[in-house]
């Protein structure tokens, strides 16, 4: 049945004469009449559902009027209002957001707006609303907030609208997918979106919600996009512009349909009219399998899908450091392991904050808050103790997945009854208090009363992964087979996706990454779709790519092509580039092209070839670098090349040192230069650069360092009596800096050349405050140095 | 007000134009992962904000003392701006010493893109923040410019102070140093105003709103 909501209550509003410094929520006890006749208004023009005006009754919003105490009274009463004028209309109660966002975005703590929204919904169901409509909420973390308080206080059903931008996303970049997936398994009764976009924009949104939940879409477009002419807000669509779009909507998935700013009851009316005679679109089957996800991410599991590697490193187990540092409170560690591991290919991140002795629940909190804002695959809450778990799903802006439950009466019952609450995914794991169930079938047997369990507790199968359980094959030679016939049974008995960790069957064995791979092969061809693994262990990643084109997940290849084609051309290169030429030729332009490692090898070479290590260092490395110098001069390389070339100079200098014979002298130097970024600059990058290009080309550098006082530079040139002194300025606000400078080392006797440079720093700038030398870079620096010190 | 950006991977094409390459390839591909992923770890992205009126006919910011913009650029950027937002962004000083270690370790051209990555994650963070900031009035159909900032144009530095204080930017840890230059080394601060959605220019580059031509960081 399709039915159609309301229009627009605000410029409504404004229309009877509110004005923008009256709370337009409080109208509903200050002016219930002219709300009522809105109400009125609406109704006539068919609207099958009446919003109430409390779109900004949050306790937060309302405290912009001092009316913060009045949440429930302001909500109840505009409740009242709706039910009074709805004359067989349903009452929706309206709920937009709470005013502040939720960390950690934003500085709300998800508790309390969960408790704001709860005082709102507590009036609406006083007044007697039939639903409650969360709407224009653009961060999926609020929506669960408002969602979960209402399963706190109320019956009610939910529907839940979030706002997406015109990029499909919401600006906080939750897809409508992913939305729909985290709404429907928190317990929504519809879901969908309002505001921000017109019907146009929206079609291909609610088409994605439609294809990702059997739950009824609402959707509630703007009369177009807005625009501002002579002071006041224009949207642009007539009622027979969005009229002419129920029907695409509808064919989308939409069973609920209304308008959001600038529809009015004539909008209603016309899309009324054209929605009484539609019929709700049939909806296409959902995709099979376990949906998880993120904020901004869906990633299914089972049912056709490629598998899925869990990776299982954020986990403190037998990992001293690591434990370390958690009680420590810090979280890089396991930071760099979330980035390493999805960088590897890992769909899904397992989380276990398992260290002895410490709070659990506080630091699974922050863990999930904290890697849920650096990466975007989903989690899997790893943990038997159902206050971390709590703590884990609650703070999590996703559906996540609960590793594991097994059958334990009381434990697995409280777990389920977790996972349901925050609508999170479980795996089941085939463990009973009558000990390790050995065979496929005793597996089975205990799965079937986890299962019943879950049932009870409000879950569906779409919820449930299986754990094949490993047990390792030195302790029991039949074990890895019978993981492999679990495997098979699970596939023909319940179909649901699978899962396990690997590693454990090679204990005790030697080589175990060579019983690892062999096992993860044959679990993967007898149905295994998410292994649980170090994604960046040896072969890991590499091995899965190859078993999806022999699986057929990957057709012909196509994927392993584009991944595995190229490097074979790349690892080719150096070969080719190195070919032919003496070893200096070679040396040289292993320098040019930043090879490190080979500039090093075949400076030693040259060694042993008999060149002498200062035939080698002029004819071969400064020559290098010199024409890379001409390369940037004329904008043939760049910056990064240039130090490339720099790093494999330097490279290939230390191994000349290493192997100098003992009565060889050392390089001659070409003089001293001091080097400092003026008083008050604190960005030193650019000398920095300057320094390393100068010592690499023979000269003794003296590095001040960055925000060096006049008087200190000057003293610095009295003691070391330099050949030049080089002086960098970053920003107008620095540069009187180094105009004092400057004068300062002018008044000394013998003072040697003064050179200045830096991103503001300009050549008449330069010879105004009386500098010897400019530079516009560093490669111009170094070359200024040497002709200037006649080398 | 803040906000903390989420920021999931670093613009690896920036980072490496902001170290001084258009071409992501000067760097070996592994290379450039490993040095924003270690970027990645150390930045801390946070945000704030202010909201001002705007009279644009003067140029003023109704703050509490209001403060006349003086500059015409920057005037010129908000013409039609009915209100404005003051803000400041940074990505935290811990990835300074990253930086500084590599060069140290004469990894330079690593230590480069670590200061590239830095800037690229800067970046991210504010054109983030202002997707979120543009929402705001959108309903009443006005849409947010792109942001300016001392520096740009005629805006001098010198105004970076009464910048930062409009923005609050101390409640995200920015100060200024006594050469005006902002602390963390990595932050920015801005304007932005709201204007008429029509006709407004979209948010993008921002190299389009300075007429610093010559800029050797300049897009387009």
């Amino acid at each position: 049945m399709l039915k159609i909501f309301d229009g627009a209550m605000g410029t409504m509003l404004q229309a009877s004469g509110l004005t923008n410094r009256e709370c337009p929520e409080y109208y509903a006890i200050s002016h219930p009449d002219i709300v009522a006749d809105i109400h009125r208004q609406y109704r006539l023009a068919g609207a099958d559902i009446l919003e109430t005006n409390t779109f900004g009754a949050s306790p937060l919003k309302l405290a912009h009027f001092g009316l913060a105490d009045d949440t429930e009274k302001i909500n109840a009463a505009a409740a009242k209002v709706a039910r009074q004028a709805a004359a067989g209309a349903l009452v929706a109660g309206s709920i937009g957001p709470s005013g502040r966002l939720l960390a950690p975005l934003g500085e709300q703590d998800f508790d309390e707006a969960v408790e704001g929204f709860a005082r709102q919904i507590k009036g609406l169901e006083q007044g007697g609303v039939d639903f409650l409509l969360v709407e224009t909420i653009i961060d999926l973390q609020e929506m669960r907030a408002a969602l979960l308080a209402a399963k706190s206080v109320t019956r009610l059903p939910v529907f839940c609208q979030l706002s997406f931008d015109d990029n499909g996303r919401t600006v906080t970049g939750t897809d409508p997918e992913t939305a729909a997936c985290v709404l429907t398994a928190l317990g929504a009764a519809a879901v969908g979106m309002n505001c921000s976009l017109g019907p146009e924009q929206l079609v291909p949104l609610v088409r994605k919600m439609a294809q990702a939940t059997h739950l009824p879409i609402t959707v509630q477009p703007n009369a177009g996009m807005p625009y501002l002419a002579d002071g006041k807000t224009v949207f642009p669509m007539s009622p027979d512009d969005m009229a002419k779009w129920v029907p695409a909507l509808v064919e989308a998935g939409a069973t609920y349909l209304g308008g959001c700013c600038g529809t009015t009851p004539a909008h209603i009316q016309a899309m009324k009219s054209v929605l009484s005679g539609l019929r709700p679109a049939a909806r296409s089957p959902l995709p099979g399998g376990v949906a998880l996800t993120s904020r901004t991410r869906t990633v299914r599991i089972g049912a056709g899908q490629p598998p899925a590697m869990i990776g299982e490193r954020i986990n403190p187990t037998g990992r001293k450091a690591m434990q370390g540092q958690l009680k420590e409170g810090n979280l890089q560690e396991i930071k760099r392991e979330a980035l390493l591991q999805t960088e590897a290919g890992a769909a899904l991140l397992d989380v276990n904050m398992g260290v002895p002795g410490i709070d659990q629940r506080a630091l699974m909190r922050r863990a999930v808050a904290e890697l849920s804002m650096l990466v975007e695959a989903p989690f899997s809450i790893d943990t038997n103790d159902p206050e971390t778990l709590e703590a884990g799903l609650r703070y999590y802006p996703g559906r996540a997945l609960v590793n594991s439950v097994s059958d334990k009466p009381g434990l697995t019952e409280e777990l389920l009854r977790i996972a349901k609450k925050y609508g999170a995914a479980v795996i089941c794991l085939p463990l009973s208090e009558t000990g390790l169930p050995k065979s496929a079938e005793e597996r089975v047997a205990v799965i079937r009363t986890i299962q019943a369990k879950a049932h009870a507790a409000g879950l569906s199968d779409s919820d449930l992964v299986l754990d094949a359980l490993v047990l390792t094959a030195a302790s029991d030679g039949d074990a890895p087979q019978e993981v492999l016939r679990t495997l098979r049974l699970y596939r023909a008995t319940f179909g649901f996706p699978t899962t396990m960790g690997l590693s454990n069957v090679s204990f005790g064995l030697p080589r175990r990454d060579l019983i690892n791979a062999s096992f993860y092969m044959l679990c993967l061809a007898n149905g295994l779709d998410a292994p649980i693994i170090n994604p960046y262990a040896p072969l890991v990643r590499e091995l899965l790519d190859a078993a999806n084109v022999i699986l057929g997940a990957d057709k012909q290849g196509v994927a392993f092509s584009q991944r595995y084609g190229n490097v074979a051309v790349e690892a080719a290169k150096p070969v080719a580039a190195g070919a032919g030429g003496d070893v200096l030729t070679e040396l040289a332009n292993a320098v040019r092209t930043g090879e490190k490692e080979r500039a090093a090898a075949l400076a030693k070479e040259a060694v042993a070839a008999g060149y002498k290590p200062s035939d080698i260092a002029t004819k071969s490395l400064a020559d290098a670098m010199g024409k890379v110098g001409e390369a940037f001069g004329a904008g043939r390389c760049y910056l990064p090349q240039v130090m490339l070339a720099a790093e494999a100079m330097r490279a290939a200098f230390q191994c000349l040192k290493e192997n100098l014979p003992a009565d060889e002298a050392a390089f001659q130097k070409i003089g001293t230069v001091v080097l400092a970024t003026v008083e008050g600059d604190i960005h030193d990058l650019g000398k920095n650069i300057v320094a390393a290009l100068l010592e690499n080309q023979g000269f003794d550098v003296i590095d001040l360092g960055k925000d060096v006082a006049a008087d200190a530079v000057a003293q610095a040139v009295a003691d070391s009596k330099p050949d030049l002194v080089g002086l960098c300025a970053l920003m107008t606000t620095t540069l009187p800096a180094m105009e004092e400078t400057v004068a300062k080392l002018r008044q000394m006797k013998d003072a040697p050349p003064v050179m200045v440079g830096g991103a503001v720093v300009t050549a008449e700038y330069a010879a105004e405050i009386g500098a010897d030398l400019y530079a516009a870079d560093g490669v111009a620096a170094v070359r200024l140095a040497k002709e200037r010190l006649g080398r | 007000m803040r906000y903390f950006p989420r920021l999931t991977a670093i613009d690896e094409q920036e980072a490496v134009r902001y170290a001084g390459a258009p071409d992501k390839s000067v760097y070996a591909p592994a290379v450039v992962a490993a040095v924003c992923r270690e970027v990645l770890l150390l930045i801390e992205p946070a945000a704030c904000w202010e909201e001002y009126g705007y009279r644009a006919d003067e140029g003023l910011v109704l703050s509490e003392i209001a403060y006349a913009l003086p500059s015409c650029d920057v005037a010129r950027h908000l013409a039609g701006a009915e209100r404005v937002a003051v803000l400041a962004v940074t990505v935290g000083e811990a990835v300074e010493s990253f930086s500084r270690r590599l060069f140290a370790e004469g990894r330079y051209s690593e230590a480069l893109l670590a200061e590239g990555a830095a800037s690229a994650a800067v970046e991210q963070a504010a054109d983030q923040f202002c997707a979120h900031l543009e929402q705001r009035y959108r309903k009443q159909g006005l849409a947010l410019t792109s942001r300016y900032s001392p520096g740009y144009g005629d805006w001098q530095l010198a105004e970076q102070p009464a910048v930062l204080a409009l923005a609050k930017g101390d409640s995200i840890g920015i100060s200024l140093t006594s050469s005006l230059m902002l602390t963390p080394k990595k932050s920015i601060t801005a304007i932005a105003g709201w204007r008429q959605a029509q006709g407004a220019a979209p948010r993008g580059s921002n190299c389009a709103a300075c007429n610093k031509l010559d800029c050797t960081m300049r897009k387009g």
